[in-house]
């Protein structure tokens, strides 16, 4: 539809193919010209390119978010490619930020890759985030999501976060100062000792779209962002629930943080 | 008064539970914590307890009529 069935060739106009490339949701309710001018002046990072930071780079990427920051110290084992679609055969050994850009860019040239491969840590978290607008994190970790949220919180920077195991997934939007946090919800956990979790890759893929899509949603403002409740995916019985997570009146995170 | 309670059991904590949703008839309110320990699942598993739609403490009671989710910890990427 919209006559774009065919390649682009030199005697296109540039415009002309981006607005091709993005009729569909051109014509979107809540997107429009408007909305697509904010998604290309918008700056996402997304911490992790494994099974999740796949589907979110993807949609951000084919969504035309302007500028997109990689992070992640990993490189690609033979054991991610059932899960992790940015990665390839071809790419094992490689760094996953340099794996994932060489896909992206060739996905959609007109967007900025900045790759930081390293890990996020207490060290680097502010100097990674400072400049992005909306954070994704997609990550294996608990210590590595605590990091994010402590340091969102104090910069006020929203951020989405995703979770996997088995057949489960979920997904929740953190917008600063406005709590309960990750920590509210997860203060009570007992820190697991790392180890493989059992998954198929389509977990990830759902759950990594879910959010790709609040990211969306708040870059444009538009919808109602999933904060302030927790989205559980129950792919063994395919069935979608939420709760509201118990508010901590006493976090030391974000209790503070509008302050 | 007598009814059953709704028992929602998600992810690795099937491992133990084997059947994803169970109804355990009640006489009245009943420590959560002996439900799951009847369950045969393991405390230190259970990250996340929902009653009704909220998030909750496993050392509450529930009463007949009650639907509880028990989630684990769900940190994958």
């Amino acid at each position: 539809m919209g006559g774009s069935n065919r390649k682009l060739t030199e005697a296109d106009s540039f415009e002309g193919f981006q607005n091709n490339r993005y009729f569909r949701q051109l014509i979107l309710p809540g997107v429009g010209e408007e909305g697509q001018k904010k998604l290309a002046h918008a700056k996402v990072l997304v911490v992790g390119t494994g099974g999740l930071g796949s589907p979110v780079l993807y949609y951000l990427a084919a969504a035309g978010v302007g500028t997109l920051g990689i992070v992640d110290d990993d490189r690609v084992d033979v054991t991610n490619l059932q899960r992790q679609i940015l990665h390839w055969e071809k790419d094992l050994g490689r760094g996953k930020t340099e794996s994932a850009g060489e896909k992206l860019r060739a996905f959609n040239s007109t967007l900025t890759y900045h790759l930081y491969p390293e890990r996020l840590t207490e060290g680097n978290a502010e100097t990674l985030i400072v400049n992005y607008e909306v954070v994704v994190a997609a990550v294996d970790n608990r210590e590595t999501r605590r990091i994010l949220n402590q340091t969102c919180y104090r910069l006020g920077t929203p951020w989405i976060d995703g979770g996997i195991r088995e057949y489960s997934g979920t997904v929740t939007v953190y917008v600063p100062p406005r709590g309960p946090c990750y920590e509210c919800i997860h203060r009570t956990h007992a820190a697991r000792p790392a180890s493989p979790i059992p998954l198929l890759g389509a977990l990830p893929g759902v759950i990594g779209s879910i959010e790709a899509m609040e990211a969306i949603k708040l870059i444009l403002s538009i919808g109602i962002p999933l904060t302030g409740r927790v989205l559980m995916y129950d792919a063994w019985a395919g069935r979608f629930e939420e709760f509201i997570p118990a508010e901590n009146p006493g976090c030391a995170i974000c209790s503070q943080a509008g302050e | 008064m007598a009814g059953v309670v709704t028992i929602k059991i998600f992810a690795s904590l099937l491992h133990w539970a084997k059947e994803p949703q169970v109804q355990i008839p009640l006489e009245g309110p009943t420590p959560l914590q002996s439900i799951v320990e009847g369950l045969r699942i393991p405390e230190e598993e259970v990250a996340v307890v929902i009653r009704n739609g909220k998030q909750v403490k496993l050392d509450i009671e529930v009463e007949p009529g009650d639907t509880v989710s028990l989630f684990p910890v769900i940190d994958g990427g």
